[in-house]
């Protein structure tokens, strides 16, 4: 239907990237896929991406700081914040230095594609995906 | 909506449990307590009884000696008098002999005092006899005083018989030499009785002053010897009580065995400090539990939040087995059922590091390697690492040697000792954790240095006390270091700390290495 | 948009900036009024819901301990509910207490003691009033939520009405929640989402039993009780029973507790949900 989303998915966890991709692939999305931040970074480098996914807490870069050079490079990137150790204050952090959302680990793929459905909207593109109630 | 299951977690009694953790070291203090109090019984008391007793005999032995040797003298003294008065006769006698010689007069006198001093002589002599020089001398003198007298008395016979111009008979002359003679005799056998007897007194005079003196500094002598066990008695006690003190004071508590053969008063402080010694200990595995669980609640925070990476994955990867089920290849399917597998063993693994620091042990002493156990405590601690970006660097000289330890309190301490550290540090800095050889022989020396806000001088000395804590209200319970530092005691080690202001802090462990066979080696 | 919560001592100058925001931002009030809709919701006497609210359960104002603890879910539940549809401002109901930890809720407190502009006259508190009304709010908040209500740290601001007019704090409020950070996220939301389902849960169970305490998150709902050993078994078939029934309960588990645990978040790593804080 519509051009695909360009998606940057960043989690130090391999099987995150392995089922997200085909889940995204599902919804219209391009997945790119990278466990390492610098490596990450250097592709943002180089291309736009409608859509960021990060995890937060990685060895080699904090996803924080990913969000903040996302940000300054594109503001128009949808970034979407991934992490296992979801806390108040690193939420509004978040929200502050400009992401777009916050989900806390452990999320359905569903909850992931509503959220992405949502940037998309925002973005002012849309997806084929139904947004269901997430909660069940 | 599926079942329900009920889960009850049912947790033990912890009161329970913190006792029977310190049951093995009740076991000693009972031991001892019972050995303190089966020996036999020897107070200070008593031996202040005894001693004084035994200066009484000794005063008393003096005293028999002095009166027997008195006696002595009393007896010598009444012998001089019996010769003196033996003497005296004899002399009168004599003087009489003369006048009767010179003027024909007293002859009757003489024979008179010849009989007084022959009488005095029998009467008393048997009891000097042994102070005449025995049987023969007495005899001699007997005889001597017998033939003197029975002169006298053939004399007087004569005179009676014819008494004109009796002095110039023969008779009369020899008779008057004859007299002379034995008088003379017998003077001199009672002078020399004198004299012996003189002299003997003076030596028997001169034993009861020396008798005195060393009485006298035999009586300082044993008086000293007394003192000397008593106090020395007292004294060492005394010093032995306040160097139990003083180790229990450092958190060695060890009971107090028994040292003598016997007990006494003080047995009955001994057995009062272990019985103190026991409430101590109960309570510091108290405090040690609570600390514990305080350090569990912060891990298990962090285990909380690092479990929902796997779970996570095993979300995704079920959800989208289930929604491509009928698309997906076998190899595809097998792929992901054995990644949720494998993510399941990795929480599994998450759980098992933080159960096996929470879990009640009995604490047992074991052969341990220090590096490997900080490691664990750095896998333990994982997710505070990570969450405070500092980085943890671990430095443990080759062929570290083995300690002897509890696996368990050991890791309470560094997993305190690192919590701290990450408190102290802020993010992107370095934690070290240092391992050489102590400066004394066999020991072992553990450092953990961090290069955070540091420790001000003047609150240094009290960080080791129990509830300090520079912590807001509800934030730290300042039990850590000092519970850290009553287990590195009961091993027999020490935990220091250096620290200044703005730089950093420096936590020194030294344990001694004992080697024992390991326990576990010899059970059946 | 993120919602806002006065919590103030003054009820009149917090209509009256809740009236003016709610207009300024096209936001619906929720209001001391809602006691009313709550009550009758719940066949609880209109008096009484209030009266809860008040004072802390005693028997001598005829206010049993189960009953209040009823009083207080009640509230609750109705107010997240409401709270989830968004784009509101809530003033004297003390919401704060119910939506710790959500990240798109701005709770705002206020003091001083100012008249307002609306009314004409307002008795001045003496000193000693005051001091009085905040002991029992005191008492009361530490009773229901284990919290002092006039504790600062509680809140994200905190707003001196007697240094600050109305109309300028009404501004500076505005411009609070048009900031990022709280801007509502699938994290907060899931957040309220999760709460609601325990107020539902706690309200269906609070109805007959007493002693609970509900966590709840995506759907899995834990219910963490007491009672004495022989009744046990009774207690558990009966709040299974209950909890299944309620709407949104996907996973249903029920722990006991005896222990007192020092509370995990000393470093840093607060636990989640409602009743995390107050787990005793």
């Amino acid at each position: 239907m519509s051009t695909p989303l360009e998606v940057l998915l960043l989690d130090d966890e391999v099987i995150v990237g392995k089922r997200l991709k085909p889940a995204l692939g599902k919804i219209g999305c391009n997945v790119e896929v990278f466990q390492d931040p610098e490596l990450a970074m250097r592709r943002i480098a180089e291309k736009d991406f409608d859509i960021v996914v990060t995890d937060i807490y990685m060895d080699a870069m904090d996803g924080m700081q990913v969000l903040e050079r996302v940000h300054e490079r594109s503001p128009r990137t949808k970034i979407i914040m991934i992490t296992g150790y979801a806390m108040i204050f690193l939420a509004r952090e978040a929200m502050e230095k400009g992401a777009f959302d916050f989900i806390a680990k452990p999320f359905k793929p569903d909850d992931l594609r509503a959220v992405i459905a949502k940037a998309a909207k925002a973005l002012g593109t849309s997806i084929s995906f139904d947004s269901n109630p997430v909660n069940g | 909506m599926q079942e329900t299951p009920i889960l009850e977690p049912e947790k033990e009694d912890t009161e329970g449990q913190t006792i029977q953790i310190v049951y093995d070291h009740m076991a000693d203090i009972r031991c001892a307590q019972t050995t303190l109090l089966s020996r036999r019984h020897f107070s200070v008391r008593n031996q202040i009884y005894l001693s004084n007793v035994l200066v009484f005999l000794f005063a008393l032995g003096m005293i028999l000696v002095l009166t027997l040797n008195n006696n002595r003298v009393e007896k010598r003294l009444k012998f001089l008098e019996f010769v003196n008065d033996f003497s005296s006769e004899i002399q009168q006698a004599r003087r009489y002999e003369k006048n009767y010689f010179l003027y024909g007069t007293n002859l009757n006198d003489a024979i008179e005092n010849i009989h007084l001093a022959e009488s005095i002589f029998i009467t008393q002599s048997e009891e000097f006899s042994e102070l005449l020089g025995g049987k023969k001398a007495r005899q001699e003198i007997f005889t001597q005083m017998g033939a003197y007298k029975r002169l006298l008395e053939q004399l007087y016979q004569r005179e009676q018989i014819d008494p004109k111009d009796f002095h110039s008979t023969p008779f009369s002359k020899t008779s008057e030499l004859k007299l002379r003679g034995y008088g003379k005799d017998i003077l001199t056998s009672a002078h020399s009785m004198i004299t012996l007897e003189k002299r003997t007194l003076e030596k028997t005079l001169n034993r009861s002053r020396t008798i005195h003196l060393y009485s006298i500094l035999g009586l300082l002598v044993f008086l000293a010897i007394n003192a000397y066990l008593l106090v020395s008695r007292l004294y060492s006690t005394l010093n032995r009580f306040s160097a139990y003190a003083k180790r229990i004071a450092s958190g060695d508590f060890r009971p107090i065995v028994p040292q003598r053969k016997f007990r006494d008063e003080f047995t009955e402080l001994a057995v009062a400090i272990n019985e103190m010694i026991k409430e101590i200990d109960l309570r510091e595995a108290v405090l040690i539990q609570t600390h514990k669980m305080k350090a569990i609640g912060t891990l298990t925070a962090g285990v909380a939040h690092e479990i929902n990476n796997p779970l996570n994955n095993i979300m995704l990867t079920v959800h989208m087995l289930l929604e491509d089920f009928g698309k997906l290849s076998q190899e595809e399917i097998i792929e992901m059922l054995k990644d949720v597998a494998a993510e399941t063993d990795r929480s599994k693994k998450i759980i098992r590091n933080l159960l096996d620091f929470a879990r009640e042990s009995t604490s047992t002493m074991e052969s341990l390697d220090l590096s490997v156990l900080l490691k664990n405590t750095v896998d333990l601690l994982e997710n505070q690492i990570r969450f405070s970006g500092i980085q943890v660097d671990l430095q443990f000289i080759e062929n570290f040697p083995k300690i002897h330890g509890d696996a368990q309190k050991l890791q309470q301490v560094f997993v305190n000792l690192f919590l701290n550290a990450m408190d102290a540090s802020i993010k992107g800095s370095k934690i070290q954790v240092i391992g050489t050889l102590g400066d004394k022989d066999n020991s072992v020396k553990v450092s953990v240095i961090d290069y955070g806000q540091g420790i001000p001088q003047h609150l240094l000395s009290s960080i080791f006390d129990p509830f300090f804590t520079t912590k807001p209200k509800g934030k730290g319970t300042g039990l850590g270091l000092s519970v850290s530092q009553g287990i590195i005691a009961k091993h027999g080690g020490t935990l220091t700390a250096n620290s200044e202001e703005g730089k950093g802090s420096c936590f020194t462990i030294i344990f001694p290495i004992i080697n024992f066979p390991e326990i576990h080696a010899f059970s059946l | 948009m993120p919602i806002l919560i006065l919590s103030s001592e003054n009820k009149e100058l917090e209509r009256e900036l809740a009236e003016i925001i709610a207009q300024k931002l096209g936001y619906t009030t929720l209001d001391e009024q809602f006691f009313n809709i709550i009550a009758d919701t719940h066949l609880i006497d209109r008096k009484k819901i209030r009266q809860a609210m008040n004072t802390t359960p005693s028997i001598v104002k005829r206010m049993p301990v189960k009953f209040w603890y009823y009083c207080l879910s009640c509230v609750e539940l109705e107010v997240l509910e409401h709270l989830v549809e968004d784009d509101c401002v809530c003033w004297g109901l003390w919401a704060h207490f119910y939506v710790m930890d959500i990240s798109h809720v701005l709770k705002v407190r206020l003091i001083g003691d100012a008249a307002s502009t609306q009314l004409p006259i307002v008795p001045v508190r003496t000193k000693k009033q005051i001091a009085q009304a905040e002991r029992n709010r005191e008492k009361w908040s530490l009773a229901a939520f284990n919290r002092k209500e006039a504790d600062p740290g509680f809140y994200d601001m905190v707003i001196d009405l007697d240094q600050n007019p109305v109309s300028q704090v009404a501004d500076t409020l505005i411009k609070a929640m048009g900031d990022p950070k709280y801007r509502a996220m699938t994290y907060s939301k899931n957040n309220l989402m999760d709460f609601v389902l325990a107020a539902r849960v706690k309200n269906a169970l609070l109805k007959s039993l007493t002693d609970i305490q509900v966590h709840a998150q995506d759907g899995t709902v834990v219910v963490t009780t007491r009672s004495m050993k022989r009744g046990k078994l009774k207690k558990i078939e009966t709040i299974k029973e209950i909890a299944g029934q309620v709407n949104g309960v996907g996973y249903l588990e029920v722990h006991w507790y005896k222990d007192i645990i020092t509370l995990p978040g000393s470093q840093g790593l607060p636990l989640n949900g409602p009743y995390a804080k107050e787990m005793r």
